[in-house]
């Protein structure tokens, strides 16, 4: 017998979407760049003409720095260190805490141990905030094995579409490495979130996930954050002689980077806010 | 050492809500927020009129959701079972309140769109130390304790019982130790059906419902 009805959580809002989506981006461009660079891509002309370093603690304490906006004593964050061995949020903030300063002196003094400290707490950071939101109990929609996994893809995919804007934008010589790394992060991401939406455990979780399912959220997250960059970059791999000589090849570029942030924004937008239905409280006699 | 329990007899609950009442002025609940919730359920659709209420609050988990989560060890257990939160480590990150299956914890706040609105009057008048950390029942702690170093027995003497149970017209709600196989709560456990919410999540709650009469009416 159901006793409390499912209803949406008001706990978390706009800051947290902003954290979840500049965190997953930050992290996503720093491990998607260090990629690039490690591979030697002739796109990237030393990492200095490829801001990634810069850009993504910068993207990531914003998103700390906004979400300070919800908690209500924002002053005692210090104390968000105190159970770094149990909660996903002390481990979220250390990691930040490791990833925007390492990332920051690797840009000014680049040193590979710098770097591979930057990589790992980006690991950290991207990882730990799939759980902090999988750990959400009382949220049906949240509290799935899946979600993690979906955090880790969507903040690649997100960090893949910063990845084009920085090398068109930059006007780098753009190659397959960028491009191929891109179209992967975003098909691997449609996969995971195809999955996620076509799961069926009960109720609660269908109508939370229902709005997700809605022909708007469908054309923006599925059509214009994955499918679009899906037909612009797939050409450029197919036919990359037609494709590198096109005048188009920038425009194509820049537009599916941005159609993958906006996937990226709306995807989390779309978890935090709309399916973030609490359990129904139900009592068995 | 203790574990600190309620059994409620949903069979005598009338949904006077005078419990809640009473958890608000004594605990100086922060305005806007709760500690104690009564749901009402219609039974069978409402044909018959018949009604059950469901009283609720921190259940007290032996393995609670939200202590996991804590980023600041402000939510703790003690060794008697009770679940309570360290109001001056508590930064109001909202993780206990969505890992929490009995929605039993809030955060007031100064503005918003919640249900936790509360006004600049209040936040001066009553409790300002409380608005944007979070809050819960504690099972009347503090007087629990002050009964317990005057030789006092909680579920027992009035004085040491969560004031919840102790004025409860109804005589729905017990409170006492559920390692003591003597106490009334151990013995209300065994001599009836009872059950715990959301019992498959694993939490382990130490609030308990006597739902005896309560599965007659529902299959009817």
């Amino acid at each position: 017998m159901e006793l409390v009805p499912a209803e949406k959580q008001k706990v978390w809002r706009w800051p947290a979407v902003t954290n979840f989506t500049l965190g997953g981006a930050a992290t996503g461009l720093y491990l998607l760049g260090s990629l690039i660079v490690s591979l030697k891509s002739s796109a990237i002309d030393g990492s200095g003409h490829f801001p990634f370093k810069l850009l993504a603690p910068l993207l990531s304490a914003a998103g700390f720095l906004v979400l300070a906006i919800e908690a209500g004593r924002p002053l005692r964050g210090y104390r968000l260190f105190r159970h770094i061995n149990g909660s996903w949020i002390s481990l979220e903030i250390l990691a930040g805490a490791i990833f925007i300063p390492t990332a920051l002196l690797d840009w000014l003094f680049p040193h590979p141990l710098a770097w591979i400290l930057g990589v790992v707490a980006a690991m950290a950071l991207i990882i730990s905030q799939g759980f902090i939101v999988y750990c959400a109990r009382a949220v049906r929609a949240w509290n799935v094995a899946l979600i993690p996994v979906l955090f880790v893809t969507s903040g690649l995919a997100t960090g893949g579409g910063l990845v084009l804007l920085l090398v068109a934008l930059g006007e780098l010589n753009i190659t397959h490495v960028a491009v191929m790394i891109g179209l992967v992060c975003t098909v691997m991401n449609l996969g995971v979130w195809l999955v996620y939406l076509r799961r069926s455990l009960d109720g609660t979780f269908r109508e939370s996930i229902r709005a997700l399912g809605r022909p708007s959220a469908l054309i923006l997250i599925v059509g214009v954050g994955h499918l679009l960059p899906v037909l612009l970059l797939s050409p450029i791999l197919l036919r990359p002689e037609v494709a590198m000589a096109s005048e188009f090849l920038h425009p194509a570029v820049v537009l599916a980077g941005l159609a993958m942030v906006t996937g990226g924004v709306s995807q989390k937008a779309g978890i935090i806010l709309k399916a973030s239905h609490y359990r129904e409280i139900m009592i068995e006699c | 050492m203790a574990h600190w329990a309620m059994v409620i007899d949903l069979r005598k609950c009338i949904g006077c809500g005078i419990c809640n009442e009473v958890c608000e002025k004594i605990n100086n609940v922060p305005p806007g927020t709760t500690w104690r919730r009564l749901v009402q359920r219609e039974i069978d659709g409402g044909q018959n009129g018949e009604r059950i209420f469901l009283p609720m609050s921190c259940m007290h988990c032996v393995k609670p959701s939200c202590l996991e989560v804590c980023p600041t060890r402000a939510t703790y257990r003690r060794a008697d079972g009770i679940v309570d939160i360290n109001y001056n480590l508590c930064v109001g990150c909202g993780s206990c309140v969505l890992a929490c299956p009995y929605r039993a914890r809030s955060i007031p706040i100064q503005d918003g769109p919640s249900e936790t609105v509360v006004t600049e009057q209040d936040i001066t008048v009553e409790s300002p130390d409380r608005i944007g950390i979070c809050t819960k029942c504690n099972f009347c702690l503090p007087r629990l304790e002050a009964g317990l170093s005057q030789d006092l027995r909680p579920g027992v003497d009035p004085e040491a019982t969560p004031q919840c149970v102790r004025f409860c017209i109804a005589d729905a709600l017990h409170f006492g130790d559920l390692d003591d196989s003597d106490s009334a709560v151990s013995e209300l456990i065994r001599m009836h059906t009872t059950v715990r919410l959301q019992e498959e999540l694993g939490t382990e709650a130490s609030v308990y419902y006597i739902v005896d009469d309560i599965s007659f009416l529902t299959r009817r």
